[in-house]
C-alpha cells in the first residue's frame, strides 16, 4: 500500500481527502513558480539601491547634480559681462571665471592656499584640460597683478573657452547641445 | 557473525522507513517550497519599496551654533530628543507597509571636526525642519540653527580617490557592549550642586576633536530613528530574572524557605542600583540608534589610534562596568586581519570596508530591515550583514549629545555665538496679512 494512503487511513481520513490534497499540491506547485517568475521583478529593481562598493573604481569627473543649476547660472552671469564688451567688464569676466574654477577645484578636494597649489596637485593624466586652466590662471594673475594690462575681446574669449573646457570636463557643466541624464540615485 | 547480523536488521529497518518517508517529502515538498518562495517575495518586495522610500525623503542639514554660554544641563537635551521622538511615523496600514514601503524617518546627530575645528550638526527630514527647530529653541533659546551644505560632499567617494588624494581612514561604527536594557552612565552622574565638582564629560570629545592637525577630519553620526513605546517589553525577562536572586542548593522544609525569603528581600547594594537602574532606562522612551565614526586623514600624520583608541575612550567616559558601556561593532570597523574569521583576503576586505564606511558614512546608511536587503546589499568580499540597531533611551543620546554647557573650555575648538538673544519688546504690533509680515523675514 502507499505509505500516504496509510497515513491517510491512519488519520481517519479516505480516498476523496487524499485527492483533494493532491489537487491543493498541484495548484501550489503551479503557484511556486508563478512566485519565482514574479519575485525577480522586485529583485532586479532593488539592483538600482545596491551601494556600488567596488574601492577601486576610477571616478573620471563628479557630477554636481544639485550644483548644475547654480554654475549654469553663474557661468551665464560670466557671458553676460563679457558680452558688454567694455575692458572692465572683460576683466571681471576672467576673473569670475578663474574664481569659478577655483571653487570647483575646491570642491574636488584640492587643498592649499593658493588655486595655484590646488592646480600642482593634479597632473595631465587626470584632467586633461589642465595645461589650458594653468595658461587662463596665468593671465588673470597678470591682469589682477599688472596695473593697466589691456585685455582685447578675441584674447578673453579664447581665455573663457580654455575655463570653460576645464569645467566641462569635470563635469560641472554640461558641454553645449547635450543634455544630462537622469539624475543618478545616491 | 552476529553483530554483523543486527547491522543487517537495522539496515533493513531504516531501507523500510526511508520508503515510507520519501514518498511523504515528495508529496510535501511544494509545501515547504511556498512557505520559503513567500517569505523571501516579501523580503524582496520590502527591501525594494523601502529603498524607494529611503531615498526619496528629502533632508537638509542644520548647524547648531553655541552661544558663549549655556546655562542649561544635558536635561533639556534629553527633552529636545522627547519632543523629537514624538515625531515618529511607522506604517500602519497594507498600502503604506509594501507599496510607500515607509519607514520610520531616522535623525542624525553629528559632530565633525574639520583641522581641529568643531561643528554640531542635526540632519531632519525637511518637512520637520521647524519642529525639530521649535524643539531647540524652546530649550535652548540663545542657539542659533543654521542650514548649511553637507559636509560630506567633500569626503571621497571611493577608497581609490582617497588614495589619489594621499589620504588614509580609520572608522567604523559603535554597539553596546551588553543587553540594551543595561543604560550607560547617564548626565545626572556627573551632576553636581557644587560648582567645583562638576563636569561636562562632552569636552573629552571636543578635546579630542580639537587636537586634529591640518587636513585632518572626524566625523561622528549619530542615526536615530525613535522606536515604539513598547520596546522594553523585550527586556521584561531579564528584569524578572534580575529580580530573583542567585540559586543555591535548595533546602526544603520551613528552613529552605525561609532562606528563600531572605535571599530574596537581601539583594546586595549594588545589585539592587543595577536593577534601579535597568527599570529606570526602560520607562524612558527610546531610539533605534546607529553611532557610526570615520577619521581621515593625509597619510604623513595617519594614526588609527586616534580613532580605534581616543575615539572609543571618549565614548567610554560613559562606561559603567555593571552596566553597560560602548564597543566597536568589530565587524564593521576597517581592521582586518588574517588571524580571525574567515582569514582569507584580509587587505582587499579590509578596502571594502573602507568602502562601505564612506558610503554608509556619505548616506546616512541605516541597516536594512529585511533579511533580502542584507543580501542584496552585500558583496562577495564584504557581507552586510553586521551593520545593526541598538536601543538607546534618550537620557543616555542626551548625554553623549549636546551642546557644551558653560563648563567647557571650548573657545578655540568651536565657534560661538557671541550675542545674547532676547525676545523683542511687549506690545508691538502683531496684526497684518502674509504681506505686512513678509517684509520682516
Amino acid at each position: 500500500m502507499n505509505p500516504l494512503e496509510t497515513i491517510s487511513h491512519f488519520f481517519g481520513g479516505g480516498e476523496a481527502w487524499l485527492t483533494i490534497l493532491r489537487r491543493i499540491r498541484e495548484v501550489i506547485v503551479v503557484l511556486n513558480f508563478a512566485i519565482i517568475a514574479f519575485w525577480f521583478y522586485p529583485l532586479i529593481k532593488s539592483f538600482h539601491h545596491r551601494p556600488n562598493l567596488n574601492p577601486f573604481r576610477r571616478i573620471t569627473a563628479r557630477t554636481f547634480t544639485l550644483e548644475d543649476a547654480l554654475f549654469k547660472e553663474q557661468w551665464e552671469s560670466i557671458l553676460k559681462r563679457f558680452a558688454v564688451g567694455s575692458a572692465d567688464s572683460l576683466k571681471l569676466a576672467v576673473i569670475d571665471a578663474d574664481k569659478l574654477a577655483d571653487d570647483t577645484l575646491k570642491r574636488l578636494g584640492l587643498e592649499g592656499d593658493h588655486m595655484a597649489d590646488r592646480l600642482e596637485k593634479i597632473s595631465v593624466e587626470e584632467i586633461r584640460t589642465l595645461d589650458r586652466l594653468w595658461r587662463a590662471h596665468r593671465v588673470r594673475n597678470e591682469l589682477v597683478h599688472t596695473p593697466g594690462y589691456e585685455l582685447d575681446v578675441e584674447e578673453a574669449k579664447h581665455i573663457l573657452a580654455d575655463y570653460r573646457a576645464f569645467l566641462e570636463e569635470v563635469g560641472v557643466l554640461v558641454p553645449e547641445g547635450e543634455s544630462h541624464g537622469e539624475a543618478p540615485h545616491h | 557473525m552476529p553483530p554483523l547480523q543486527g547491522l543487517d536488521i537495522l539496515k533493513e529497518l531504516l531501507t523500510e522507513a526511508w520508503g515510507y518517508i520519501l514518498p511523504v517529502l515528495e508529496f510535501i515538498w511544494p509545501f515547504v517550497a511556498f512557505v520559503f518562495l513567500v517569505i523571501i517575495l516579501r523580503s524582496t518586495w520590502l527591501f525594494w519599496r523601502q529603498s524607494i522610500f529611503e531615498h526619496t525623503i528629502p533632508f537638509v542639514l542644520l548647524e547648531l551654533r553655541i552661544p558663549r554660554e549655556v546655562r542649561k544641563s544635558p536635561k533639556a537635551m534629553e527633552q529636545v530628543l522627547m519632543a523629537i521622538h514624538s515625531l515618529r511615523n511607522v506604517a500602519t496600514d497594507l498600502q503604506e507597509k509594501y507599496w510607500d514601503g515607509e519607514v520610520t524617518r531616522w535623525y542624525s546627530l553629528e559632530m565633525a571636526s574639520f583641522s581641529g575645528e568643531t561643528h554640531l550638526y542635526v540632519r531632519t527630514y525637511v518637512k520637520q525642519r521647524p519642529l525639530v527647530e521649535a524643539a531647540f529653541f524652546s530649550y535652548y533659546p540663545d542657539v542659533e540653527i543654521v542650514e548649511v551644505p553637507d559636509y560630506t560632499e567633500q569626503l571621497p567617494v571611493t577608497v581609490r580617490e582617497m588614495y589619489d588624494q594621499g589620504y588614509d581612514t580609520w572608522g567604523g561604527e559603535m554597539v553596546l557592549e551588553r543587553e540594551d536594557a543595561y543604560p550607560i552612565r547617564t548626565y545626572e552622574s556627573f551632576e553636581a550642586i557644587e560648582e567645583e565638582k562638576q563636569v561636562d564629560p562632552i569636552s573629552v570629545f571636543l578635546e579630542v576633536l580639537g587636537k586634529l592637525k591640518k587636513g585632518e577630519f572626524i566625523g561622528i553620526q549619530i542615526l536615530l530613528a525613535p522606536a515604539a513605546d513598547d520596546w522594553g517589553e523585550e527586556w521584561e525577562h531579564l528584569v524578572e530574572k534580575l529580580r530573583e536572586t542567585s540559586k543555591k542548593e535548595k533546602r526544603h522544609g520551613p528552613e529552605g524557605a525561609l532562606e528563600m525569603f531572605s535571599r530574596f528581600i537581601a539583594r546586595s547594594p549594588g545589585q539592587t542600583d543595577v536593577l534601579k537602574a535597568i527599570e529606570q532606562n526602560l520607562s524612558k522612551p527610546a531610539f533605534e540608534t546607529l553611532i557610526r565614526f570615520i577619521y581621515l586623514s593625509p597619510k604623513a600624520t595617519f594614526y588609527d589610534s586616534f580613532a580605534r583608541r581616543a575615539l572609543k575612550g571618549c565614548f567610554n567616559q560613559y562606561a559603567a562596568l555593571d552596566l553597560n558601556q560602548f564597543g566597536r561593532n568589530e565587524k564593521t570597523a576597517t581592521r582586518t586581519r588574517m588571524w580571525y574569521f574567515p582569514y582569507v583576503f584580509p587587505n582587499v576586505r579590509n578596502e571594502y570596508r573602507k568602502q562601505r564606511l564612506f558610503y554608509n558614512y556619505i548616506h546616512r546608511v541605516i541597516p536594512p530591515e529585511t533579511f533580502m536587503g542584507r543580501v542584496i546589499t552585500s558583496t562577495f568580499f564584504n557581507w552586510n550583514s553586521h551593520t545593526r540597531w541598538t536601543h538607546i533611551t534618550t537620557a543616555c543620546i542626551a548625554t553623549i549629545f549636546h551642546p557644551p554647557t558653560h563648563m567647557v573650555l571650548t573657545a578655540p575648538h568651536i565657534q560661538r555665538v557671541e550675542s545674547h538673544k532676547a525676545s523683542p519688546p511687549a506690545g508691538l504690533p502683531i496684526y497684518g496679512d502674509e504681506k505686512d509680515i513678509e517684509q520682516f523675514q
